[in-house]
């Protein structure tokens, strides 16, 4: 039988439970991680990461990028994609259960270790006019998104993930949105999904979009940096244009980087306002679970702040990210092992339809804005 | 239902977060985060990293 956890607590360890308890299910995430990335310490040559590697140079490179990284491959999605098979397989024996409950534990964590990874002075360069523009272009996609979500008539934890990763144009926001909305692993998979499908799509007719419009390289690379966002997709629209663009595209994705975390915590607070504000409503369930702000959250924002004074430089933050990398395979091994494909289908088009629409206005939106500035000799880029 | 995937024999649900456990592993994230950063910190200011 289920002991309650209240009974069984003798302090905030008690989370950890046993060695005993919690070694099968750490040691399956272990390996599962181990397997997937080639991870800061460990020697293992065999992992899904080198494989793609190897693929990609033999298949050659797609616009100067390798096919993987325009697929997505990387330290979240290989571990998930090897717990998917896993799991759908051979099912989770029991006893790893334990042990890989340890993901509400890594989750937190890795969230507030990514705070020295968005450092807003890298993104200064680029100038103000433009960082103020993608301001503006990642709140308005967050807004659009959330309207046309709750229009559509979707779980709002699923329509808000997806407003969460679109707006900041990265994919993987996804994971840290899932126990900041306390959205479920298929909808979070879903999201994830229905972003990198747009992505890749986009990235593919963006150029095309950019001849007709007779953009240059500049413009066209903010469009398809703001307009794409996940950065292998966005190299790829970028340099399908043209070699200079693709170029000005790795100067531009900083910004987008560096103002990341104010795309998620903007859909989160929306989220949780509109949860207080509606307490008797039972459609509104994201952020629904926090009786209040999240301590980790608060960390994460105090942290985030701290790091603008770079009180951690380089390597410490290039190690705190290898951590990252770590602690975000183990989590996305769970995560996988956690999901029959059933979860993962049950939450129908309508998140498909939701991006594709978000994204093309996005893209409207934006081309629109950079001709006219381009008209009137505004200086944006 | 049962889900398989994530609820083992004795109805204990891995991906179940709530109340005062969802406090404790978070407050243990918290601590480890910190922990680590302060540490990546201290060993490059003392020339160790």
């Amino acid at each position: 039988m289920n002991i309650p956890y209240e009974e069984r607590r003798r302090s905030f360890l008690s989370c950890l439970y046993s060695t005993q308890e919690i070694l099968p299910g750490l040691l399956a995430m272990f390996f599962i991680a181990l397997f997937s990335n080639n991870l800061a310490g460990s020697p293992n040559p065999l992992t899904l990461e080198n494989l793609f590697s190897w693929l990609d140079a033999v298949i050659g490179p797609v616009n100067h990028q390798p096919l993987f990284q325009i697929l997505n491959s990387n330290f979240v999605w290989n571990p998930f994609l090897m717990g998917l098979v896993i799991g759908n397989v051979f099912g989770v024996p029991d006893s790893w259960k334990r042990g890989l409950s340890l993901i509400h534990v890594l989750m937190p964590l890795g969230i507030i270790m990514l705070a020295p990874h968005f450092i807003f002075s890298h993104a200064e360069k680029a100038g103000m006019p433009l960082i103020l523009f993608a301001f503006a272009v990642m709140v308005f996609t967050a807004v659009v998104t959330l309207v046309l979500g709750r229009a559509l008539g979707m779980d709002d934890r699923h329509y808000s993930t997806i407003a969460g990763a679109l707006s900041t144009g990265d994919p993987h926001v996804v994971a840290i949105l899932m126990p900041m909305l306390k959205s479920k692993g298929g909808q979070v998979i879903n999201a994830l999904g229905c972003i990198l499908l747009f992505g890749l799509v986009a990235s593919f007719l963006l150029p095309l979009l950019g001849h007709a419009l007779d953009m240059d390289d500049k413009a066209f690379a903010v469009l398809s940096v703001f307009g794409i966002g996940n950065t292998g997709q966005t190299f790829n629209a970028a340099f399908g244009f043209s070699y200079e663009a693709g170029h000005w595209a790795h100067y531009f994705d900083s910004v987008r980087n560096a103002l990341m975390p104010a795309g998620f915590l903007f859909v989160f607070f929306v989220m949780f306002l509109r949860a207080r504000m509606f307490p008797d409503d039972a459609a509104v369930t994201a952020t629904r679970a926090h009786k209040k702000l999240p301590l980790f959250i608060v960390v994460f924002i105090i942290a985030w702040i701290v790091v603008q004074f770079h009180v951690m430089k380089e390597p410490a933050r290039i190690a705190v990210f290898e951590l990252v990398k770590w602690d975000f395979s183990l989590a996305a091994a769970a995560l996988g092992l956690s999901l029959p494909l059933s979860e993962i289908t049950r939450c129908g088009l309508r998140g498909v339809i939701l991006t594709f629409a978000s994204g093309l206005v996005r893209i409207a939106v934006l081309a629109a804005c950079l001709l006219a500035a381009a008209h009137f000799n505004f200086p944006l880029v | 239902m049962r889900h398989s995937h994530t609820t083992d024999d004795t109805g204990f649900n891995y991906m179940d977060n709530s109340g005062e456990e969802e406090r404790d592993r978070d407050l243990v994230g918290i601590v480890l985060a910190v922990l680590f950063m302060l540490l990546a910190t201290l060993f490059q200011r003392a020339g160790l990293l």
